[in-house]
């Protein structure tokens, strides 16, 4: 008999998730997620105005210029940023200087604007070509402040339709397959978004919106992996042969069958999330950190539609088939006694005939 | 299915997909003064794959640094420099650094009415952030190219209350003796088809109908009287802005009424609903004027070209799924390569041409996962018509009896994932209700190709090799000897 899914296995995936769960719930709730360059608070050094007048060239040679001079005045710049006006008449050279929104003193940062304003006027043409005439006509520095807003409709608006969503594929499953699995997967789902987000946090993965969108990602991937080993069990357990096998023996085989399939779309989806995570590297590390949300949540969804779910649902029909033999017992004891009933008022009508 | 016929649909169908293929990849190019787009070029990007547009919100009283440098000296005396903002002396005491309560709650109510107006606009991505504790910096992703950036960042700005009138308001005298149409008689705004463009309509509740009716009514009397032309013109203000105007020919006794201006997208119409749908609620109308000097246009927030590096990534992993198909399942792979072209090229047309789809970093997650789905069901089907094969049935039964065997499940799954991405599409708002609508269409369509496509795809190429079994590279499972 397969030891796969036996009761000990089941509440050591209940310990190992238990535990990354409160883990994670307990650096959420000290210290949140980390927030990505979409939505954290900054201290920025904004240089505006004629400087989209400058060419590509100049500009980079203006930029470079900028941010010597920010760091020798010993700020570290995290993040350069240059947005230009739609009309073209103005451009704002941006300089992240901070991912908070009061990392330094107020008569600091005016000190670091003069200066770099200063700075910016002792440039001559020399350096970067009409620089003077742009100066001259308006080229301005102030230090921003800015305060993101947390998307709170966002994530409960997307937390009510994945519990609707949850709601739905139980309904669907323990109609269309058995209610056991019906409470797998809906377990599973929770389990595998709630283990999602906790293994973000844990990590402390800078997340902005990108955070819904691996929740919503784990959630479907974690459906597509449990609708895939429960469709295989339930094709098999149509079969004579299956239904004698011993509940926890029955589940283990399914699950080996039905592995390569998991396995082969975790790999597609792994294979994703690890390429577009390199060009995240190379490009901008917000995207290599979103495609490491999604990776988990492959990882996660994978682990728990082979180990996870199936153990659960192994203890669940291993009560089930008890229940019914149980019954079936019953049903037997009676119709023994029926029997022997049958037997005595024949043998009392004989008696009396 | 006979050969004739089949070279007939293959060439039909290779042609198709080829010119489908052209137009949905190919860079875009100029021809004379025409230029070509391809589809994958038309699809719209959220603010982190594509960039797009933010402003910064000066409420009055409050000036740019830039503003105050080429204001006068004695303008400037007006004013106190508060961070890297200046506020009027009027609001701000810059002894004690104290800013006047009234102008913080003006402003928090404008805030959260601005926040209010940008998120039913439905913008993947925007976000509303505070800039040195009074202005506001919003950032949209890029929007259809018909639509006036400087209108919609204006309309959904204005302050003040709604007011629906038959004169114009030009002073806040005017205003002010107008009448408040506030949510006892309005119940909610929102954008409805028209014949040409978008309209906006406007839902009374029982009692707005009736005062509305009755407005109209002695707008039109009044309009026989004088008659000089035999309409009116009904006006539709937002504190000192007029966001709409209509010409009144009759008295209009109904529950809604659609307006139709010269929307010609979505986004112009939704702009003005979403104003209106704000200032309802008396508690969230505020009477700040909040202005702007520039719009920015800003690069994508996940890196420069990511948009073409993510596209080119997924196209390797799409190509390397064909691939796989084709030298494991051989002849079927061929047919799994073209039910999977038709399902990418439908997904494309679909994700290109629907107004109001935009891709970003979870729309990227969805294509990616429907792709897994349609590739993972094929593939399972092809597994299960290899091992009918295996046990002995003839070709055409193994292939009848495989994809039978694959039915149950590739229809429960997609059934469970097109029902589970439609209520996160109806439900959510922003990325996870693009990512799920890319997702139910990517579900429908893999559905259809899995099931239909694919199927038919094997029957057309099946009908040519003269040896079928090895053209799909079936083997026998070998028979135990007896002994």
């Amino acid at each position: 008999m397969s030891k796969a899914f036996s009761k000990k296995h089941l509440f050591l995936c209940l310990a190992i998730s238990l535990a990354l769960l409160v883990a994670g719930a307990f650096v959420f709730g000290f210290l949140g997620f980390s927030e990505d360059s979409t939505v954290r608070d900054e201290t920025v050094v904004r240089v505006n105005g004629f400087v989209s007048q400058l060419s590509e060239e100049d500009r980079g040679e203006f930029i470079d210029f900028c941010e010597n001079y920010i760091e020798s005045e010993g700020y570290g710049v995290i993040t350069v940023r240059y947005a230009r006006d739609t009309s073209w008449t103005d451009g704002a050279c941006e300089f992240v200087i901070a991912a908070s929104a009061d990392a330094y003193e107020q008569a600091e940062l005016d000190a670091l604007s003069e200066g770099l304003d200063t700075a910016i006027g002792t440039l001559t043409s020399d350096q970067i070509p009409d620089i003077e005439t742009w100066v001259d006509l308006g080229i301005h520095v102030t230090v921003v402040e800015s305060e993101n807003t947390f998307f709170a409709d966002y994530a409960w608006r997307a937390a009510v339709a994945g519990a609707a969503v949850l709601v739905i594929a139980f309904a669907y499953a323990a109609i269309r397959f058995r209610p056991g699995m019906g409470l797998g997967i809906l377990v599973g789902g929770v389990h595998d978004v709630l283990l999602t987000l906790a293994l973000i946090a844990l990590f402390r993965l800078p997340v902005g919106v990108t955070l819904i969108a691996v929740a919503a990602f784990s959630l479907l991937t974690s459906l597509l992996f449990n609708f895939a080993v429960f469709g295989r069990m339930r094709s098999n357990f149509r079969s004579e042969d299956w239904k004698e096998l011993p509940a926890r023996e029955a589940v283990a085989r399914s699950v080996k069958e039905s592995r390569r399939t998991v396995f082969t779309g975790a790999i597609v989806l792994a294979a994703v999330a690890i390429l577009i995570g390199v060009v995240g590297v190379v490009l901008g590390l917000d995207l290599a950190y979103a495609m490491i949300g999604g990776l988990l949540a492959v990882i996660v969804s994978a682990y728990s539609s082979l180990l996870f779910v199936p153990a659960l649902f192994a203890a669940i029909k291993a009560r089930t088939d008890k229940r019914r033999a149980e019954r079936a017992k019953y049903d037997y004891v009676s119709d023994r006694e029926r029997k022997k009933r049958e037997k005595a008022e024949k043998q009392a009508v004989g008696a009396e005939e | 299915m006979g050969k004739g016929k089949s070279v007939l649909l293959i060439v039909i169908v290779t042609v198709v997909l080829a010119g489908l293929l052209f137009i949905g990849f190919t860079p875009s190019f100029s021809v004379g003064v025409q230029n070509f787009k391809s589809l994958l070029s038309g699809v719209d990007l959220g603010t982190d794959l594509g960039g797009g547009y933010y402003t910064v919100y000066y409420p009055e009283g409050v000036l740019s640094a830039s503003d105050y440098a080429i204001e006068d000296e004695e303008t400037q005396s007006e004013y106190s420099q508060y961070k890297g903002i200046y506020l009027s002396n009027e609001i701000y005491d810059a002894e004690t650094q104290t800013v006047d309560e009234e102008f913080v709650s003006e402003f928090d109510n404008a805030v959260a009415a601005i926040r209010a107006r940008f998120d039913q606009m439905g913008f993947v991505n925007c976000s509303v952030a505070l800039e040195n504790d009074y202005t506001v910096r919003v950032s949209i992703p890029v929007v259809n190219d018909n639509v006036s950036l400087q209108d919609m960042f204006t309309q959904l700005a204005y302050s003040g209350s709604l007011h629906i009138t038959d004169s114009t308001i030009d002073t806040s005298n005017a205003e002010r003796r107008a009448e408040v149409w506030d949510s006892s008689l309005v119940s909610g705004a929102g954008v409805a088809g028209a014949d040409t463009g978008y309209a906006v309509a406007i839902n009374f509740t029982s009692e707005g109908r009736t005062r509305f009716a009755e407005l109209t009514s002695s707008m039109v009397s009044s309009s026989d009287d004088s008659s000089s032309s035999s309409s009116a013109t009904l006006y539709i203000y937002v504190g000192m802005n007029q966001v709409l105007s209509v010409s009144v020919t009759e008295e209009m006794d109904q529950d809604t009424i659609y307006i139709s201006g010269n929307f010609d997208t979505r986004e112009e119409a939704q702009a003005i609903a979403s104003v209106i749908n704000s200032v309802l609620d008396e508690d969230d109308v505020f009477d700040l004027d909040m202005t702007y000097s520039y719009i920015y246009e800003f690069a994508p927030t996940m890196g420069e070209n990511t948009a073409v590096w993510v596209a080119a990534v997924v196209g390797v992993l799409f190509l390397a799924a064909i691939v796989f198909a084709l030298a494991k399942y051989k002849g079927m792979g061929l047919a799994f390569t073209y039910g999977f072209l038709t399902w990418m090229l439908a997904l494309l047309l679909c994700v290109s041409l629907i107004g109001g789809i935009v891709v970003d970093f979870g729309g990227v997650l969805a294509i990616v996962l429907s792709a897994a789905l349609m590739t993972g069901f094929s593939y399972y089907a092809y597994s299960n018509i290899r091992g009918e094969f295996a046990t002995g049935k003839t070709l055409t039964a193994s292939i009848k009896s495989g994809f039978k065997k694959s039915l149950a499940l590739t229809i429960d799954a997609h059934i469970v994932l097109a029902a589970a991405s439609l209520v996160l599409w109806l439900v959510s708002t922003g990325t996870v209700a693009f990512m799920s609508l890319i997702f139910l269409i990517g579900t429908l369509l893999s559905a259809a190709c899995t099931l239909l496509v694919n199927r038919f795809y094997l029957y057309m190429f099946m009908a040519q090799p003269k040896n079928k079994i090895a053209f799909c590279s079936f083997k026998r499972e070998e028979a135990e000897d007896d002994e």
